[in-house]
C-alpha cells in the first residue's frame, strides 16, 4: 500500500481506499486482531458479555473503516437486549404473557436481535480482515481468548449480578 | 499538474489498463494508487479505480472512488474520465442487482464511449443477467474485437455462452 518507486523512479505517497484499514492509527491495537468468526463463536458460546466488547476491539485492531458504524451497532445489540428484557419482564409480570412457552418466544426474539447484529457486525469486519491482510497484517486466533471465556468469564459474568434482565442483557445464544 | 505529472500519470494508468486486461485487477489497483498517491485529484485515476474495485467486489470503495472522480471532474472537464466514471456506475449498480439505473448510466454514456472494451463488458453482463444471451455474445465479441488481450471480456463471453 506504501508508494513505491516507479518506471520514472518516483515515489508516491500512499493513498487509502475507505475500505482500507488505518495502520498509522491502529499500529497499538493491531495484535489484537483476530477473525471476526472469533467473537461471532463468543456470543453463541459464551455470552454476549464476551461478544460485544471483542467485536469493538477487533474492529480497533482491524483498523475497520466502518468501526464507527460497529460501534453503534454494539450500542444497539446492548440496548436492544435491555430494552427487549425489560418489555419481556414486564409483559410477564403484568399477565400479558403467560407460560413457559411464551417465555421462550420473548427470549428467542432477544437471541435473534443479538444474532442479527452480530452478523452485521461480523459481515463489516470480515471485509475489513482482507484489507488487513493485504497491507501486511495478520490475524491471531481467537481460540484461547474463546475458551477462557466459555470456561471461566461465563459462570463470573452471569453470577455478577443476581437477577433475570442480567442474565438476559449478558447471555448469548439460550 | 505539471506536464511530465501528467506524462507519468498516464504512464501509471496504461499500466493499470494492461494489468486489468490481463486479469490482475490487484496489481491494476496498485498501479493506480500510485497516481493518486501524488495526484489525489486525478479524475481519470479515480475512475478506473472505481472499475477496477467494483470488479473486485469491493463495493463501499468503488462507490467512494466514483464520487472522488466527479468531485475532480467539477474541478476540471476531461470526456474521458467522466465516461469512465459512467460506466464504473453501471458496473457498480449492475453489482448491487439495480439492473434500470446500470441500463441508465451505460444510455449516458458518449457515443465515443459506447465501444469502450468495459462498457461493453458491463452491457454484456447486463444482457446475460437479463437472459439475452445473443445480445450478450455480440456486445462481448465487439470488445473483445477492440481488445483481444481483455481475458475479463473473454470470460464474461464464455460464461454468456454456457
Amino acid at each position: 500500500m506504501s508508494g513505491e518507486r516507479g518506471w520514472a523512479g518516483e515515489v508516491a505517497a500512499p493513498y487509502r481506499l475507505v475500505d482500507e484499514p488505518d495502520l498509522g492509527e491502529n499500529a497499538r491495537w493491531r495484535r489484537f486482531a483476530v477473525d471476526p468468526g472469533w467473537p461471532m463463536l463468543g456470543l453463541m458460546l459464551a455470552g454476549a458479555w464476551a461478544a460485544w466488547p471483542w467485536f469493538w476491539l477487533n474492529g480497533q485492531a482491524l483498523g475497520s473503516p466502518t468501526r464507527a458504524r460497529e460501534r453503534l451497532w454494539i450500542a444497539a445489540g446492548v440496548g436492544g437486549s435491555a430494552a427487549g428484557g425489560l418489555l419481556l419482564l414486564a409483559l410477564l409480570a403484568a399477565g400479558v404473557l403467560r407460560g413457559a412457552v411464551a417465555l421462550q418466544l420473548g427470549l428467542l426474539v432477544i437471541t435473534a436481535w443479538k444474532l442479527g447484529v452480530a452478523t452485521l457486525i461480523f459481515k463489516k469486519q470480515a471485509a475489513a480482515l482482507p484489507r488487513l491482510i493485504e497491507a501486511g497484517g495478520e490475524a491471531q486466533s481467537g481460540v484461547g481468548a474463546l475458551l477462557l471465556a466459555i470456561f471461566v468469564g461465563r459462570a463470573l459474568v452471569l453470577g455478577l449480578v443476581d437477577g433475570p434482565l442480567w442474565w438476559i442483557i449478558v447471555s448469548g445464544v439460550f | 499538474m505539471t506536464e511530465d505529472a501528467e506524462r507519468r500519470a498516464e504512464g501509471w494508468i496504461q499500466q493499470a489498463l494492461t494489468l486489468r486486461a490481463r486479469g490482475h485487477v490487484e496489481a491494476a489497483i496498485e498501479a493506480l494508487r500510485q497516481v493518486l498517491g501524488f495526484d489525489p485529484l486525478h479524475a481519470r485515476a479515480h475512475a478506473e479505480m472505481a472499475l477496477c474495485l467494483a470488479s473486485r467486489g469491493r463495493l463501499a470503495a468503488a462507490r467512494a472512488e466514483i464520487k472522488a472522480a466527479e468531485a475532480a471532474l467539477e474541478a476540471a472537464e476531461d470526456r474521458r474520465a467522466s465516461g469512465i466514471v459512467r460506466i464504473a456506475a453501471a458496473q457498480l449498480a449492475l453489482a448491487e442487482g439495480r439492473e434500470k439505473a446500470a441500463e441508465q448510466a451505460l444510455r449516458g454514456l458518449p457515443e465515443a464511449m459506447r465501444a469502450h472494451p468495459e462498457a461493453l463488458r458491463v452491457a454484456a453482463a447486463l444482457a446475460r443477467r437479463r437472459g439475452q444471451v445473443e445480445v450478450a455474445l455480440a456486445a462481448i465479441e465487439r470488445g473483445l474485437a477492440r481488445a483481444p488481450e481483455d481475458l475479463g471480456a473473454a470470460a464474461v463471453a464464455g460464461r454468456a455462452a454456457r
